[in-house]
Parts: C-alpha cells; structure tokens; sequence
C-alpha cells in the first residue's frame, strides 16, 4: 500500500512533471513557489532537472559539492546544500549536472522508490511548501516524485499530442497504488489566437480529471523570466500572465487546502 | 537563521556607515519603505510566558502576523492576513493558527505596542547580480495602540542572512564593528514595551504570595484576600467589555477564591464583617454565573458538534444562536450590576478594610497565631475531611456525593495555593498534583452532570420561545446521550483516582508537610 507523503501534515510537497519537456514545468515551479513565498510560506524548489533551469532562473549556480550521487547517498546534507533566493522565504536545492543520471543513484538506496522522500523528511519542520521541479521523462526519479509528493500538477499544451501524453501519464499513474496522490493537470502555453487551443481549453476531453480551471497563455512575458533571470511576479506582477499564475496558484491551494484562503 | 543587530550610535550617520560599506561591497539599495510593527499578547501574557513574541507586520503591501521565538532555535512562522486577528479562531488552519490555539487558547490578542521604522534596505550581490546578502538601517519609533504620541527608540542595522552564503554575512558585521556598531542585546519589541512601561508578565492570575512563616494569620490573610481583590480588579474592564471570557472566569475565580479564604481561613476577621462579606461574595458570584454558564457551552460548542453524528451536526445550530443571544442579554444585565452601587460599595469598602493595620490585641482564636500553624491545622482537617467522604462514595452513591467531595477538594487545593509560599516549593507539589489529578476527574463527573441538566433546562426554554426545531431537539437528545455517557466513564474512573490520592504514599506527603507544626496533633485516619 502507497503511504508517502511527508510526515508532517503542514508541508505539501507538489511535483510539476510532464514526460514531455518545454511545456512550462519549470515556469510553473518558479512562479508558484514565489508567489507561495510572497503570501509569507516559507517554501522550497528542488531543481531536479539537470538542465538546472530554475537554478538559471534563480542566478544560483547549478551544482551540488560532491555531485548528486553524494546528496541522494546521504553522504552530503541536504540542508547545507539549500541555498536563499533573491527573495524572503524562498529557498532553492540548486541542479547539478550529475542528476543525469540520478536513476543510477536511486537504484543504489535500500527502497529505490522512496529515496527522495525519505530525504525530504528532515526538511519537513523547516517549510510550508516543496515545489519539486522535475526532468522530462518516466524513470526511477519520477516515481520517486509520485512517492514523495501530495500533488502533481501536470502543464499541458492544448493539443492533440500533449493530450495523448497525458493520457499516458494517467495510465501510468493509475497502474500504481499512489493512494492520496492528487494529480493536477492544467492547461499551459495555451494560445488563444489558435482555434484548436481554444476548443481544446473551452471543451477539455472527460479523461483530464482534476483539471485545475485556470489556463496559463503562452505569452513573451513568460519568456522574459529568462531575460530577467527572476519570477514573473517579481518583474511584471499585473501582466495577464502572472495574474493568471496567481490564480492557478488559488486552484491548486484550494485542491490541497479546501480553500482559497492565504495560509501558507 | 540568526540574524545581527546593531545599535547605530547617535553620532554616527546611518548615510555614512552606507557609504562606507559601499567602498567594499557590491550593493544595490532596495526602495525605502516604512513597515510598522504591533506586538500582541493576551492580556496575561501566554505569548511572552511561551518565549516568543507575536507581532502583526504591515510593510504598505501586505499584513503578517509573525510569531517568533525567543529561544535559541529562534523558530518563525508567520502568515499574509486582511488585518490584525483578534482571536486565535480566526485564524486559517495551519501551524501559526496551531501554535497559538494551543498556547493563547481561547484569549483576545491585545496589541500592546507599535514599533514604526522607516527601512533602508541594502542587498549585498555577488557576481551574478544574485543578493546574497541583505542590511537593513531602521529608524524607529515606539508609541501605545491608543496613543499617537511617539516616542524615538534605537536606530537599529540588522544583518540579514541568505541560506548558504555565510561569507558575505561575516563580511557585513565585521564592516560594522569596525564603524564602532555595537550589537543589540535585547529584541526590538523587549526594548519598545519597556520604553511605554508596559513590563511582559505585569498580570498574572496566580497568587504569587510570599508569606513569612511567623506572620500573624489575620495579617497573612488580609494579603491574601487584598491580593484576590486586586485580581478581581484587574478582570474588571475586561469582564464589563465581554469579548475575552476569561476575564469574567478569572473574576469569578478570584470571587470563588475570596469566599473559600473567608470560610476557611478561620477565626481571624471580626464576625460581622466576615459574615457580612461572605454574603456579599456570594452574591457577586451568583450574579456573575448565567454569563459564565453561557460562555462554557459557547467556547465547547464546537467539540459538542463534533461529537454529534455528521447528519445531525447541523441541526445543533439553532441551540449556538439561542445561547448567543441569552449571552448578549445576560452579559448586559452583568454590566448594569458592575455599574451598581452595591457593588462599587463592596469593592471599595472592602478594600479599605483589608488595607486597615491589624489590631494589636485580638479575641479571635487564631488572629494572633502564626500563619504557619493555622495553615497546617487548616490543610490537614479538610484533607482529612476529604479523605473521610471519598472513602464513602461508592459506585451507587449520587451525584451530590461526588459533589460535595468536588468542592471539599477544592477548598483543600485552595488553602495549599493561598499558603505555598510557607512550605518547600519543591515538597508542596506533590501533594497539589495528587490532589489535582483527582479534582480533574471529579470535575469532569460535575462538568457532566450540570450540563445535561442545563440542556434539559435549555431545551424547555428553547420550546417556550418558539425557537427549537424538532431536529435540534433531538441532536440536544444526542449531546445528553454523550454526556451522559462521559459521565459513567467519569464515575468509572474515580475509584482509580481516589485510590491514588488515598495512597499511603499520599498521605505521607501530607504528614509530613501538614502535621509537624500544629500543636497537640492527634491523628485520626490511619
């Protein structure tokens, strides 16, 4: 029987994951996790994905002391590898580029599939909120996430394709015993000049359940996160793009929460 | 993480101790902003008993409640709020609201102070433009809630960390020691109350007496009871407001006190004036009781609806809205009585007469007497008392057995609270936990009892007024089926825990500390 999740009832770890990359996993960690951060939750990104993009969005250099075969062995401290961000309240576990082969390191640990979570256990007093920023693939690390986290929010573009690549997910997901595992999908990158986005949005297929109600627009401000190296909240808080971030934000708080309210 | 503060001194100019860092750092200043401060506490102060203190932050943007420790693991949680919470209930679920529903309870949060700072922050980048460190230069000032008068306090520089880079951090304090900084010893808000004169633990319900072993009785228990009436006092604004309940229960708590000095305590307080103030307390107790009753249905009514069937939780809420509204009827007849001259008259005479010297001589058995001697002779009878009627109680005895017990216990818990000082602290609390262990279960046996004859009450009253729908008298039904199951657990456990306080063990205790200085002891319950 699946019984992951941290020990702790306060922390909530959620996991953006999709098999398929550029789809805005790692938009979506960055500008959740600072806007968690923002409403006074102390909250933390691990940056899974040995592209280390968060780290790059956070100007923290994407390498851990020893490489992540040290830090998932145990021999490093999780803690002391944690670093702040720019902003109050918002810490980063940078990327290393070793995490390529982060399933070699997973296999070697006593429960392969529960090493992750057995390392996020310690931090579990320290913050309200986890955010794991995960690589684009199904592998030992992803089932590690689905083991450790509470959600899995799932950025999907609104076509054909990343449909069907969702349905896998589910399918896959739906194989296992995840027990209270929500799994969130919603709508990313979604460009409401093209038709087969907007049916796709305004008529979401039956099989996308759990669908979260706020879809984020492909729009050059997401973008510009790269340019500016910071959250999109930090740099064009009132663009429509970090409203509706905000508001993805209220969705998945209310899914976890029972309610929009602010508590961390 | 472990932040540093600095005093600036007064000659240095924060400008200057800016530039200076400048020279060796690369900083980029951050929009000065002004961010004002408001410590909270109950009015016993639970937060600053619990070593931490609360503050509600409010930057221009965003309203933080903070909860802070003071301890070394200088642990913080805080939480975004519209505005400043009243109550701990009002709080959304999570840890800070955990955190104080444990500790503050059921107590309104008083804002006690307001710290203003105008804030310069500086951040400290490295290569990447990334802050990895952050210095923030306060001016501050301090001024009551209520007041709009300010008044300066210290110009503070704090060093702020970032997770993972000690280096810069070191760099910054060394910089201000260097510049003559000296670090602050006492938090902000520790320097703030004490500059408005308001000291964290100015009020507390305890007695916190100090009694002299050769006292006189009568002189021991006129502290007593002074103390008792200043406690009363202290409840008084707060009860006549009737927002925080537990200023009418410390009221009554002291009222309940004074009247069981009066009784017990005996043979120190001329006869006419005891008799005249023990009808007097009563009656202050007797008025200040429909309130109180109210209130204890109201702070448990959501642990009542718990207990409830899920289908019938619901039909409980005509019975929350009934009880609300006797409350506001009741509480204004309780402020009409406070306003009374009776009472203004008991108060103050009775002030008056405490604060009288003592006479010289006195006909009074034990008015002369060492305190020490009539507080054993007191102690040991009523424990003795005890003792006799527990021992009597047995499964078919009635509830006014348990009781009259209840309240001999209580008399007994009493008199070791108003003559601790004059025994070992260490000795005197075993005795007060036995005795405790065993007056909470009697008090949950009572607890039980009233409440379901109240409810009976209620339901009556309720049907009169044409306010109980037939679901809510039967979700009524289903509390007393509860409580009166609790009650037989009650009844259960008090064989147990009687047992324990009758145990030899016990009864040394009490020997030991209660029999060594009365005169011409003779045992009686071996």
């Amino acid at each position: 029987m699946y019984s992951g999740r941290t020990g702790d009832n306060d922390v909530k770890v959620l996991a953006t994951y999709n098999i398929k990359g550029g789809v805005g996993k790692t938009a979506t960690s960055v500008n959740l996790a600072w806007l968690a951060a923002h409403e006074g939750a102390p909250t933390l990104v691990w940056d899974l994905d040995p592209q280390g993009a968060a780290s790059f969005y956070f100007r923290i250099k994407p390498k851990i002391k020893g490489g992540g075969k040290r830090l998932i062995s145990g021999k490093r401290d999780l803690e002391d590898c944690i670093r702040g961000t720019d902003y109050e309240g918002l810490d980063l576990l940078p990327a290393d580029f070793s995490y390529r082969n982060m399933d070699l390191f997973l296999e070697h640990a006593k429960k392969p599939e529960r090493r992750l979570h057995q390392l996020l256990e310690p931090l579990a007093g320290e913050y309200d909120y986890v955010f794991l920023d995960c690589p684009p693939s199904i592998s030992l690390v992803s089932e590690n996430v689905f083991y450790a986290a509470d959600a899995v929010l799932v950025p999907t573009i609104p076509t054909p394709l990343s449909l069907r690549t969702f349905q896998q997910i589910r399918k896959f997901l739906d194989a296992r015993d995840l027990g209270s595992l929500k799994v969130l999908p919603f709508f990313a990158m979604a460009d409401r000049r093209k038709q087969l986005h907007r049916e796709i949005v305004d008529n979401p297929p039956d099989f996308m359940t759990g669908l979260l109600g706020t879809a984020i627009p492909y729009t050059s401000e997401v973008e510009r996160m790269g340019v500016f190296r910071a959250p999109l909240g930090s740099f064009a808080g009132r663009s429509w793009a970090a409203q509706c971030y905000e508001n993805l934000w209220a969705d998945v708080k209310q899914q976890l929460h029972g309610s929009g309210g602010t508590y961390p | 993480m472990r932040r540093f503060e600095f005093i600036i001194p007064e000659e240095l100019k924060s400008g200057d101790v800016q530039a200076r860092l400048q020279q060796s750092l690369h900083l980029e200043a951050e929009p000065p902003a002004v961010v004002r401060r408001t410590c909270f506490d109950s009015f016993d102060w639970r937060v600053h008993g619990a070593s931490a203190i609360l503050e509600g932050l409010h930057d221009g943007k965003h309203y933080r409640l903070i909860w802070r420790a003071l301890s070394a693991d200088k642990r913080r949680e805080q939480i975004i709020l519209g505005k400043a919470p009243r109550f701990a209930r009002e709080l959304p679920p999570g840890r800070l609201r955990e955190r104080l529903d444990a500790i503050v309870e059921m107590r309104e949060l008083v804002p006690l102070v307001t710290i203003t700072s105008r804030v310069h922050t500086l951040r400290v980048l490295n290569r990447n433009d990334k802050t990895v460190a952050r210095v923030a230069f306060e001016d501050n000032s301090v001024r009551r809630p209520d007041s709009a008068r300010s008044v300066a306090l210290d110009r503070r520089a704090v060093v702020i960390p970032v997770r993972g880079y000690q280096k810069p951090c070191k760099q910054l304090v060394k910089a201000l020691e260097s510049m003559g900084l000296a670090p602050a010893c006492d938090d902000l808000m520790l320097t703030a109350l004490a500059k408005v004169g308001n000291t964290p633990g100015g009020y507390t319900p305890r007695l916190d007496l100090h009694l002299e072993d050769g006292m006189r009785a009568d002189q021991a228990a006129r502290r007593i009871l002074l103390r008792l009436l200043d406690i009363m006092e202290a409840n008084e604004a707060g009860t006549r407001a009737g927002t925080d309940t537990e200023f009418l229960h410390d009221f009554r708590v002291a009222v309940r006190r004074t009247r069981s000095a009066l009784t017990q305590i005996k043979d120190v307080l001329p006869l006419r004036t005891l008799n005249h103030y023990k009808s007097e307390f009563a009656w202050l107790g007797q008025i200040t009781t429909p309130v109180r009753d109210l209130d204890v249905y109201l702070l448990n009514f959501d642990s009542f609806r718990a207990s409830l069937p899920v289908s019938a939780r619901a039909d409980i809420e005509p019975l929350r809205v009934f009880l609300d509204r006797h409350r506001r009827i009741e509480q204004q007849a309780l402020v009409k009585t406070l306003d009374s001259v009776r009472y203004r008259r008991l108060v103050n005479n009775w002030r008056e007469f405490l604060r009288r010297p003592v006479p010289n001589r006195s006909t009074l058995p034990n008015a002369t007497r060492p305190v020490l001697e009539v507080a054993c002779e007191r102690i040991w009878h009523i424990y003795q008392r005890s003792l006799d009627e527990g021992r009597a109680i047995t499964a078919d005895s009635p509830p006014e057995a348990l009781h009259e017990l209840r309240k001999t216990c209580k008399k007994l818990r009493y008199l070791m609270e108003f003559f601790q000082s004059l025994f070992p602290p260490r000795r005197i609390k075993s005795p007060i936990r036995a005795l405790k262990a065993l007056q909470d279960n009697l008090g949950d046996y009572q607890d039980c009892t009233v409440q379901i004859a109240t409810l009976k009450h209620f339901s009556h009253q309720m049907a009169a007024e044409g306010d109980a729908p037939p679901d809510t008298l039967l979700a009524m039904g289903m509390l007393i089926d509860e409580l009166e199951r609790r009650q037989v657990a009650a009844h259960e456990e008090f064989a147990d825990r009687f047992g324990k306080f009758d145990s030899p063990s016990n009864h040394d205790h009490y020997r030991e500390l209660f029999t060594g200085c009365i005169p011409d002891e003779r045992e009686t319950t071996t």
